[in-house]
């Protein structure tokens, strides 16, 4: 019994040094955020800040020409290519999972196509077709072609099959029809699909680097993490400057992670059961 | 299929049923069309005309400045044939090497602390070691990038004060490709972590109960029962690690530029630099199919691998 105890307390230290060490690039980057720029290279070197109320690195973030601006930006879009996302796909998996439809088989088969497709292949070609459409260097870019994603159909289209057909058979012996069953039934049982689907929209919208690097080059355009990558380059951005704008870019998806956590490590496992 | 269950509860009675029953159809076939349309016409567009795209440009002299020209496959023979190009799988696969096992075997060791400790304080270690998955590579990037600064960076600090001496870790082609695994290991090893758990939970408790009754030892029970049950869920974050190597970018572009000497370029960094500095579109394009081919085929090896040994079970 006693050696049990001691062998938890020795899992539980171990635990805690992981943690640490996984979330200590992190905390090196909160605690350069308050230091002056003598303070970032001075010998010899210490791991906290000389002063925790030194808001100077992030009132010259906020006070910079382009960053403030783009963070709102990619919020903005990000929120739209979310919402975007969640219907466009939710209701193609609706589609999918509960009408029966003509060609529904072939359409499905279509649907599934991109999973063959690595990003890699296409990133050029996609690149002259939004190039053709006339689509660089607007926010529409960023956002269109990443709405439909076959892996969000695919997802919501499985969890919808596993919701029980009496739900809707009890809604329409009551009289309703295919919109109330949807949402009396559907919607509210579906918010764990739809808050990692949303979450990983978001996410994937706000982190996107690759894309906007092909597509937008005007500066004040700049999504976030181009705008951040941009950002470091220019005069005077020493690292404190650096970490306060990664610490500020790096806030929205925590958040949204810390809040929506219990969902999100869920659905991971089940991804992981798919394997 | 499961609607005509529905529409079977509402028009059953009533002597126009068929009809009723057609003109719920033809409402079935405009409702799937119209839910389903939307999605298809942007997948259309934003995938499938770019594959298809991709084919053509690859065996044309395709310029976005001047005229179109059929080459056959000169596109592939300049690709086949570039030094560089095959350099950069050699890149790849150098990161593969370290950021692949050392990957796998921490999640593993982590999977396994975390099954052993109570569940409270589970849930907090999973949040926090999946925190650095929702961080961008960009983020990521930009702090490594000041973590291996040769006079104030954190690493050159620490190994200092254990009596090492200061590395150059982007600039010396011996540890360029080690300062671009760190964080891409620090990236990725929550989410990998999570799904091993999900795989030992599988495990059904019962097997390690009648081993021990059995007297097998920790690492008898480790390589009879743990190990084999787990090898699909091993096999799968190894293609999905394999396809996610292939196609990396921010880490190597952003802390070593894909340098020292390319000793980082990565395929998908050679492509988009190539991209950006030549015009016409062929060369590019082969090259994104060529590593396309490569990847897919390596991936049905692997599934044909793990099938067969299903079979031989």
């Amino acid at each position: 019994m006693k050696q049990n105890k001691l062998l938890k307390l020795l899992y539980l230290t171990l635990s805690a040094i992981v943690v640490l060490i996984s979330l200590a690039p992190l905390i090196w980057m909160l605690m350069t955020g308050f230091k002056e720029k003598t303070e970032v290279y001075r010998v010899p070197f210490s791991f906290f800040p000389d002063n925790f109320s030194n808001l100077a690195n992030y009132s010259k973030v906020l006070t910079h020409k382009n960053f403030p601006n783009s963070m709102l930006t990619t919020l903005l879009g990000a929120s739209i290519s979310t919402t975007c996302c969640l219907i466009i796909n939710a209701m193609a998996a609706y589609g999918f999972a509960r009408i029966d439809f003509k060609g529904k088989k072939l359409l499905w088969a279509y649907c599934l196509l991109p999973m063959f497709i690595p990003s890699i292949a296409i990133l050029i070609p996609s690149y002259v077709v939004v190039h053709k459409m006339g689509m660089l260097n607007t926010m529409a870019v960023l956002i269109i072609p990443g709405v439909a994603q076959t892996g969000h159909i695919f997802y919501l289209r499985q969890y919808f099959l596993g919701i029980p057909l009496s739900l809707e058979e009890a809604v329409q012996i009551d009289g309703g029809n295919r919109v109330q069953a949807l949402i009396h039934v559907f919607i509210p049982m579906s918010a764990a699909p739809f808050v990692i689907v949303g979450f990983g929209a978001f996410v994937g919208y706000w982190n996107q680097y690759l894309w906007p690097l092909l597509t937008i080059s005007k500066t004040k355009l700049y999504p976030i993490m181009q705008q951040l990558a941009f950002f470091r380059t220019e005069r005077n951005i020493h690292y404190g400057v650096q970490m306060a704008g990664s610490f500020l870019a790096a806030v929205p998806p925590i958040m949204l992670f810390m809040f929506f956590q219990r969902f999100i490590v869920k659905g991971i496992k089940i991804s992981g059961l798919k394997g | 299929m499961n609607e005509r269950h529905i529409t079977g509860l509402t028009a059953s009675k009533g002597p126009k049923r068929s009809r009723r029953q057609l003109t719920r159809q033809l409402r079935n076939n405009l409702e799937g069309m119209l839910l389903v349309i939307p999605a298809l016409l942007l997948i259309t567009i934003f995938a499938i005309i770019p594959m298809i795209y991709a084919l053509f440009s690859s065996v044309y002299d395709v310029s976005l400045y001047t005229g179109t020209e059929f080459v056959g496959f000169e596109n592939y023979q300049r690709v086949l044939h570039d030094t560089v190009f095959w350099s950069t799988f050699k890149t790849a696969f150098r990161y593969m090497l370290y950021v692949i096992p050392a990957s796998l075997l921490l999640a593993f060791m982590l999977a396994n602390l975390m099954i052993r400790i109570p569940k409270k304080a589970a849930g907090i270690f999973k949040a926090s070691i999946y925190i650095p998955n929702v961080i961008s590579g960009v983020i990521t990037s930009v702090i490594f990038i000041f973590i291996y600064d040769y006079d104030s960076g954190l690493a050159n600090v620490l190994l200092e004060k254990i009596g090492i001496k200061r590395i150059g870790w982007v600039t010396d082609t011996k540890y360029a490709m080690l300062a671009v695994a760190i964080p891409a290991i620090w990236m990725s090893l929550g989410g990998t972590t999570l799904i091993m758990l999900s795989g030992l939970n599988d495990i059904p408790t019962v097997y390690y109960e009648a081993a021990s009754i059995d007297g097998a030892n920790a690492f008898q029970q480790l390589y009879k029962i743990t190990l084999p049950s787990m090898r699909n869920v091993f096999i799968y974050l190894l293609v999905t690690s394999i396809v996610g190597s292939m196609q990396v970018f921010e880490l190597p572009n952003l802390i070593t530029h894909g340098g020292p000497l390319y000793s980082t370029t990565t395929p998908n960094l050679h492509i988009y630099t190539h991209f950006i500095n030549d015009t016409s579109l062929g060369y590019t394009v082969a090259a994104s199919l060529v590593i396309f081919l490569l990847l897919a085929g390596l991936t049905a090896v692997i599934f044909r691998l793990i099938s067969s040994e299903k079979s031989m079970e």
